[in-house]
């Protein structure tokens, strides 16, 4: 059954007056625990996707369903309600908070959530952090982390509230080959052993080679969608 | 929330220079504001101290005719028993130490050839010791001595202008009790220095004996003039006099006490004027340092606009924006605002301890009249102090709201693809 | 507004005074103790009552010319003036500063006529008390005529030769304290029964002012001073001079002068 299903998603933006179409009528089912990867040239719209998946964007036409919920139509509080309670996101820049230890950008889902005790959050980040091997790095800041080492505190905080998706925009384009392969296995592990999904855009063969399935898009529309 | 604080706290200390920047601004202002008030008190306490010391004492006892007459300074409408009254009035209050009384008069003082309008006061002279400071203000010569020894005491600047020196005699003219002119010829026994420009170029003080000779008051009083210890701060002068005129006139029905309060209603007047302009100055201060902050945290929130977009992303909604921002505008507000108070109250500390010389700064200059001279000294001043650190609290938050709110109103899917 | 236009007219109240105060020194012995002093010298108050006799006016009319030096400075006011006996006088000044203000005493009154503001002055209560300024003489100086009477008592001290001429010199000392001056001399010329100089003593003792006749002019038989001179003791250089000339006694002069109706006119 699918968790998330788009239906006939039409993204408009307005660019100086000229209505841009990033998303022209795009269907979609995405099911529980997939591992995707959509790709597809530079503004063919894979980022616009993955903003309207995560709510971040609201689509012009179209219908959003999560989990049997319409989300289209839903007020700001609504969607970050959503937000933080069902999605993560993993960026292609990291986005690590530079102030904050490794330790508390792991923990910060949980204190947005604000559902559990400092303690509790303190223990799940711990945990999280072993699993993407860096417990010995939990006081350090960002900045005396390597590429690899932050984009793996990203996924350690994007995991760390349990979510239903993972969405990753070009989780490796800012690493090595070899850094990004572990960040792929890294994430390939997390949705076997948990059943995460996972929806990522990527240019990367890497990636795309290791993804279950690959949905293609070109100019706004879904050229291709295949299945291993 | 931790976090948040954590975030702020940390970002605050992130950019020492755009901080300390603006925290100086704030420093330096509520540190200036509080220095400013503390001397503004202080300035009324020397001005009141001063007019309590040598012109106007503590309290004033003086019939109700007499003081609706002032204008005329006549030599009428005296206390009636002057003696019992004084006795009535040292012991109406505990705060009054000592009563003296004294009789002021129109005079004309000359050498002969240059006369000059002054006005002339008949004093015991033991007794006017005790409560107000010219005899001790005696530069050349000696103070007054009771009885009728033809001798008077005045201003060394009055003095001088007469050509006149210790020793020399001076022709004192006056209007007597009795509405005619008489003159004559006194020894300068003691030329005063006193702070006040005033009693310096046109005072001249007789004994009673020496006052009635000239004037025929035959032992008429006045005015009765209370002396008490120095209270600490100018507000509890005010309220002790205002407390002792209140007992004064219930000891003695029928005859006004007037407080300091009363006695420097003109001056006190003229400092609410002042009072405005100092707080004109703070507003002043206050605005730069809230453009201060409003730029630091406008570049705190340009700075980290995809930080932004994480946070929202991960579910925090934008009020939760608006208050990390506004936080940190107040956390500078905060160290700005106590480094100020602390800057304040340092500055205040010198004021106290050590004063400021006031002729060694502004030479000696006409006050337009008011008794504003000596050592300057500030007054402790904790409730502006208190004053500045919520004011700058308060011009912290509402500044750092308006760049907070623009953070807070950005667009989540602009803010991450921000680079 | 008041005390500037009090100021302006100080110097009017000397003339005035000056204009009456010939009338009332003398007048001022009226009834005065009798003096201890020895055989040869006459009573006081018989020789007072012959100065008195000497310039009593029924009517007075004539052109004063005040000249007031103070601090090294001479002003000088010149004005028409006219008096019935001495309880009526009006003057009207004509030097150019004062041209048109005039001044009325009836009895114990005073009023000041300002024309270029057209207003009206009553001087009165404390303000008559006032010490003037410009000249050598009180505000009362200018109203004192028999008051004196009640307050001073007399007697003739010596005869005595004053710039050529005998007089007795007559001492004036104050029954009340309210006197204007404690004591007095007047210097009585013995054939001509006219004041020809006066010394002013305050309470201390000290000498306040003199006045002295400058110039006496024979009118009608008897001898008027028309030129006087007041003299301030206390300040040195401060004088004032009052000469009358066109002098008329006993003139026809109608009562309707001294009226506030014609002080305005």
């Amino acid at each position: 059954m699918a968790i998330l299903s788009l239906e006939k998603i039409r993204k408009v933006y307005d660019k100086g007056g000229n209505p841009v179409v990033a998303l022209g009528g795009v269907d979609l089912e995405i099911g529980k625990g997939e591992y995707l990867a959509v790709v597809g040239p530079s503004g063919s719209g894979k980022t616009t996707l993955l903003n309207i998946i995560g709510c971040l964007d609201a689509p012009t036409e179209g219908r959003l369903v999560y989990a049997d919920r319409e989300l289209r139509g839903l007020g700001e509080r609504e969607l970050s309600e959503y937000r933080k309670e069902h999605v993560s996101f993993i960026f292609q820049s990291f986005n690590l908070i530079p102030v904050l230890t490794v330790i508390e950008n792991v923990e910060l889902p949980l204190v947005i959530e604000r559902k559990l005790k400092p303690t509790e959050i303190r223990a799940r980040a711990r945990e999280l952090l072993a699993a993407v091997g860096l417990s010995d790095k939990e006081g350090r800041y960002p900045r005396e982390l390597s590429g690899g080492q932050e984009q793996r505190v990203a996924i350690a905080r994007a995991l760390v509230k349990n979510p239903i998706v993972v969405l990753a925009d070009e989780p490796t384009a800012n690493l090595d080959s070899h850094t990004a392969e572990e960040i792929v296995e890294l994430m390939r592990r997390v949705n076997q052993e948990r059943n995460t999904t996972f929806v990522f855009s990527t240019h990367d063969r890497l990636v795309m080679e290791h993804a279950r399935r690959i949905v293609t898009l070109r100019d706004g529309a879904v050229t291709g969608d295949e299945r291993r | 929330m931790g976090t948040l604080w954590k975030i702020a706290y940390r970002n605050v200390w992130r950019h020492k220079r755009r901080t300390a920047i603006t925290g100086v601004v704030l420093c330096v202002g509520i540190g200036l504001f509080i220095m400013a008030d503390s001397m503004l008190v202080g300035m009324d306490r020397l001005t009141i101290d001063n007019m309590v010391d040598y012109t106007e004492s503590f309290l004033k006892l003086r019939t109700p005719e007499y003081v609706a007459n002032l204008a005329g300074t006549p030599l009428a409408h005296g206390i009636p028993d002057p003696a019992a009254a004084a006795k009535a009035l040292a012991a109406a209050d505990p705060r009054i130490s000592a009563v003296t009384p004294r009789t002021r008069f129109v005079a004309r003082v000359s050498n002969y050839v240059e006369e000059i309008p002054v006005v002339a006061t008949a004093v015991d002279p033991e007794r006017d010791a005790a409560v107000f400071r010219i005899a001790a203000s005696v530069g050349a010569g000696r103070w007054l001595e009771a009885g009728a020894t033809r001798s008077v005491v005045m201003g060394a600047a009055l003095a001088s202008e007469l050509g006149l020196g210790l020793g020399d005699s001076v022709l004192v003219a006056a209007n007597t009790a009795y509405e005619n002119v008489n003159a004559d010829e006194y020894a300068i026994v003691g030329l005063l220095e006193t702070p006040i420009p005033e009693i310096n170029q046109s005072a001249v003080y007789v004994s009673y004996a020496d006052a009635d000779g000239l004037l025929g008051i035959d032992g008429l009083v006045t005015e009765l003039c209370a002396a008490a210890a120095r209270p600490p701060t100018f507000a509890a002068l005010l309220s002790g006099s205002a407390g002792a005129a209140a007992a004064a006139a219930k000891a003695l029905p029928g005859l006004e006490a007037d407080s300091i309060g009363e006695l420097a209603q003109g001056y006190l007047a003229m400092r609410q004027m002042k009072g405005k302009f100092s707080q004109i100055l703070i507003l002043v201060v206050l605005l730069i340092a809230g453009v201060g902050i409003v730029n630091t945290v406008l570049m705190s929130v340009y700075a980290r606009i995809r930080e932004i977009g994480v946070l929202r992303a991960y579910g925090m909604r934008p009020r939760e924006i608006r208050r990390l921002f506004t936080l940190e505008g107040v956390i500078v507000g905060f160290f700005g605002s106590a480094a100020g108070v602390a800057l304040g109250l340092l500055l205040v500390w010198y004021l106290v301890a050590v004063g400021i010389p006031l002729e060694a700064f502004l030479g000696k200059i006409d006050m337009g009249g008011i008794p504003l001279a000596g050592t300057m000294r500030g007054e402790w001043n904790l409730g502006t102090a208190a004053v500045g650190l919520v004011f700058g609290l308060v011009v912290s938050f509402v500044s750092a709201r308006i760049p907070a709110k623009r953070a807070a109103r950005l667009e989540v899917t602009d803010a991450l693809r921000f680079a | 507004m008041r005390i500037t236009m009090l100021r302006r007219a100080a110097p009017v109240f000397a003339a005035l005074a000056l204009a009456l105060a010939a009338g009332a020194v003398p007048a001022a012995a009226q009834g005065a103790a009798r003096t201890p002093a020895g055989p040869e010298l006459p009573q006081a108050e018989e020789l007072l009552r012959r100065v008195d006799a000497n310039q009593a006016f029924g009517s007075i009319e004539y052109s004063g010319r005040m000249e007031i030096a103070s601090g090294g400075k001479t002003r000088v006011k010149t004005m028409r003036a006219s008096a019935l006996g001495d309880a009526k006088a009006l003057v009207e000044f004509t030097n150019p500063e004062d041209r048109g203000v005039r001044m009325l005493k009836v009895g114990k009154e005073l009023w000041m006529y300002f024309p270029k503001e057209n207003d009206t002055v009553k001087i009165s209560g404390h303000l008559l008390k006032e010490g003037m300024m410009g000249s050598d003489l009180s505000y009362e100086d200018a109203l004192e005529s028999d008051a004196l009477l009640e307050k001073y008592s007399a007697a003739v001290l010596r005869a005595e030769d004053l710039e050529g001429r005998p007089c007795w010199v007559v001492e004036l000392k104050a029954k009340t304290p309210t006197a204007n001056y404690d004591r007095r001399l007047v210097w009585v010329d013995r054939e001509r029964y006219v004041g020809l100089r006066g010394e002013m003593y305050a309470r201390s003792g000290k000498l306040l002012k003199t006045t002295r006749v400058l110039e006496l002019s024979r009118i009608g038989g008897r001898w008027f001073p028309v030129s006087s001179e007041i003299e301030s003791a206390l300040k040195k250089g401060s004088r004032t001079i009052v000469t009358m000339s066109e002098l008329k006694l006993d003139a026809a002069i109608p009562a309707s002068r001294f009226t506030l109706g014609e002080l305005t006119k």
